[in-house]
């Protein structure tokens, strides 16, 4: 009786896992296939891109299109832009959003709370609403077509400071004493007990930020003029034409520019969910 | 306890608060330019900047009409900057403008030039245009096209040129030349009675749709006009959507999807341009679409089958051919004299029948003007390329979606008609609703739109 009732517990066992994994897969599946369209229409010509019914695989691939979307437009300037800026930005974010976040724990001082709400209702107020005044101030500080604009406006964000604030949070008020009776002061407790414990905060941040910045079209657009200081989102455009888009060339070009942020993420997933998810359960 | 650390840490934050506070007063300031004078000298280098969204093949040859200009105009350099699509270039320019450094000379549509316009910042090219020394002679001026003229003269601004005519497109019906053979037609249909006839005989005898519907105001407003419909009453007060024009309209979209002659293309990414996707696929044989599309047409359709243009059908009442007109303009934003001269003579160039011929001829656009076609280059471009002789041949009946009467008003169409427009379009052919209560939605939702806009 008691193998029975093991057998029948293990076959539950097995068969949950199953369903689990499958349904896992499926996820996987629904979340890949985008990129896997993307690498199969950047691999056709034009008229094989927009067949009907379309094709899974190219008939024929064609690696001739990434060369043709890499020469389409200065690509190799706009990702050395596009990585300075990110790179520039996200590290700036870092510091910033970790000293806010910090001072908003350990800070005693009135309106702490209202400063907090202050900064968490920014969250809400679009871009859309700001960059006009935004631009303006760039034109009145001679940062037009500069790495200024790109960079510095973006030099924190609300929601990396929430991210922060969270972190340090979730540090044991006893470490904080103990640091404090050790006779550290804040900006040493900071520096030596606060940060290092909030390394998964601080990849997340750094990630978070360095993706917007990539992605970032509008504000680069608004604030460059040159072809020097373009970034790889505005190259993007030029496979979109008037007359209809070559998405071929379009999806060759996207699969260059999300490379480096593939690769970054994979070598830092771990701590990335890590910092997402101490975020959410605090 | 305050210690004096913390006390300097408040002192530097209000002070950076007020740097960030102040910065605008001390170092803003709207330029201000003495009385301008039109016909200044040009001996020195002049340096202007030109905002536009060509890139590819167009941004080759707007370097190669600039290149040009120059030949002419050694002073002149011109900057041209590609700011992505209109969307971005309106967006830049209003930020811009509010910062008091636009461009020079931007590519923009009549309604965009009426919002610039409260800036202050939009030059009035009319004293330039009819300048002795830098100006058009009568006969050049009546040799653009007219309706291209119409639409850059705006009356609600004291009918005066507050852009320049830059380029044209037609709406045109794409046609599956192969398609039709196979149902016997060897022509594509002129009126919309002809159009069924021939959907009619491709649905029995090819099981096929004929017609993508993209959906589209300018398309909708195509088929309106080619009914003898109009966007506005005289007077520019309320819309004509009421009229019979607009009934057989909206009539006919319902027929198509009725009989499974047509379908609309909702709810596929437009920016695939899905009804031209059909059409490469030999899904359809009728689309109708801008004719800046006939190279990328070209492009995917390749050697798969013959296919042609043509001006789209229209009512069997209507006595002669109708389309409707696209195409930016550009427009010159106060600078120095010198800059907003070479601005005008950029423009004065980019619509002369030599300028136009090149453009034409490397982009597929139209020209504005119709003696381009005597130019050698694009003479010999049209007898080569036959689907665009078939646009350019339908130039002469586009008609502009703004157009109002002879109250001299102008009303550009906005923003929020062309969305009620589409909406509409979408939940008729969708069969969400029927063909009264479009209508309705149309006049009743269009006039109080008017109203708004006219306020």
């Amino acid at each position: 009786m008691q193998s029975g009732a093991l057998v029948g517990w293990r076959t539950r066992r097995h068969a949950l896992h199953l369903l689990w994994h499958g349904a896992m897969l499926s996820i996987c599946l629904v979340v890949f296939f985008p990129f896997f369209w993307m690498l199969s229409m950047s691999l056709k010509t034009l008229a094989e891109a927009l067949s009907v019914p379309p094709s899974a695989l190219p008939r024929h691939p064609d690696l001739s299109n990434y060369l043709a979307a890499w020469h389409a437009a200065p690509f190799a300037r706009y990702y050395a832009n596009s990585f300075l800026v990110a790179s520039a930005t996200a590290a700036a974010t870092v510091v910033t959003a970790s000293l806010a976040g910090y001072g908003l724990v350990r800070g005693d001082f009135p309106g702490r709370r209202v400063l907090l709400l202050l900064v968490l209702a920014s969250v809400m107020i679009p871009f859309e609403a700001t960059f006009i005044p935004n631009f303006v101030l760039i034109t009145r500080l001679h940062w037009y077509d500069t790495f200024a604009a790109l960079i510095i406006p973006w030099t924190t964000s609300a929601f990396s400071i929430f991210l922060f604030r969270q972190a340090y949070l979730a540090i044991p008020a006893d470490i904080y004493e103990a640091a404090l009776m050790d006779g550290c002061t804040e900006g040493r407790i900071f520096r030596s007990v606060a940060f290092p414990l909030s390394r998964a905060a601080v990849v997340t941040v750094f990630l978070l930020s360095y993706l917007w910045s990539w992605n970032a079209l509008l504000w680069p657009i608004l604030v460059t003029s040159s072809a020097d200081m373009r970034v790889v989102q505005l190259g993007l455009f030029q496979f979109q034409t008037e007359g209809g888009v070559y998405v071929n060339l379009l999806m060759a070009a996207v699969a260059l520019s999300i490379l480096p942020i593939i690769v970054i993420f994979l070598l830092s997933q771990r701590l990335l969910v890590e910092g997402i998810s101490k975020g959410a359960i605090r | 306890m305050r210690t004096a650390r913390s006390v300097f840490c408040r002192l530097v934050g209000i002070g950076m608060l007020a740097v960030l506070i102040g910065t605008p007063y001390l170092t803003g300031g709207s330029p201000s330019f003495a009385a301008l004078a039109v016909d200044v000298d040009l001996t020195k280098p002049v340096n202007i900047t030109f905002w536009h969204i060509y890139s590819a093949g167009d941004a080759q040859a707007l370097t190669g009409l600039i290149g040009l200009f120059h030949k002419k105009y050694p002073t002149i350099a011109i900057n041209a900057q590609f700011v992505a699509g209109y969307g971005q270039l309106h967006q830049k320019i209003v930020a811009a403008l509010q910062a008091n450094q636009p461009p020079n000379i931007a590519l923009a549509y009549e309604n965009d030039v009426v919002e610039y316009s409260k800036s202050g910042q939009v030059v009035d090219l009319t004293p330039y245009s009819a300048s002795p020394q830098n100006g058009l002679d009568k006969a050049s001026l009546a040799d653009i096209i007219p309706i291209e003229l119409y639409r850059n003269t705006y009356r609600a601004l004291g009918t005066r040129y507050y852009s320049w005519p830059w380029t044209a497109a037609v709406a045109v019906m794409y046609y599956n030349k192969a398609m039709l053979a196979k149902v016997g037609t060897q022509t594509p249909p002129a009126t919309w009675e002809a159009f069924t006839k021939t959907c009619e005989a491709l649905k029995k005898q090819l099981g096929k749709a004929c017609y993508a519907i993209a959906i589209d105001a300018s398309t909708f407003n195509d088929v309106g006009f080619s009914y003898g419909g109009r966007i506005l009453q005289p007077g520019g007060k309320a819309t004509d959507f009421g009229s019979s024009a607009w009934t057989a309209t909206l009539r006919l979209h319902r027929l198509l999807v009725d009989q499974g002659y047509g379908y609309p293309t909702t709810g596929r990414a437009e920016i695939a341009f899905a009804d031209q996707q059909d059409f490469a696929n030999q899904q359809v044989a009728f689309i109708i679409r801008t004719s800046r599309s006939i190279p990328y047409v070209k492009q995917i359709v390749g050697t798969q089958f013959d296919w042609g243009v043509a001006i789209p059908p229209r009512a069997e009442w209507v006595g002669h051919p109708v389309t409707v007109l696209y195409g930016p303009n550009v427009t010159v934003f106060k600078g120095s004299p010198e800059q907003q001269l070479a601005s005008w003579l950029f423009a004065r160039f980019a619509s002369s029948a030599e300028g136009q011929a090149y453009w034409a001829t490397h982009t597929g656009n139209l020209p504005t003007r119709l003696s381009t076609a005597k130019q050698d280059e694009y003479r010999q471009f049209l007898q080569k390329e036959p689907r665009f002789k078939a646009a350019f041949d339908a130039l002469p009946y586009g008609q502009f979606e703004g157009l109002v009467y002879d109250r001299q008003l102008v009303a550009v169409l906005p923003t929020r008609l062309r969305t009620l427009i589409e909406d509409t379009e979408t939940a008729l052919l969708t069969k969400a609703i029927g063909v009264s209560e479009a209508q309705a939605r149309l006049k009743d939702q269009g006039n109080q739109i008017v109203s708004d806009a006219t306020k």
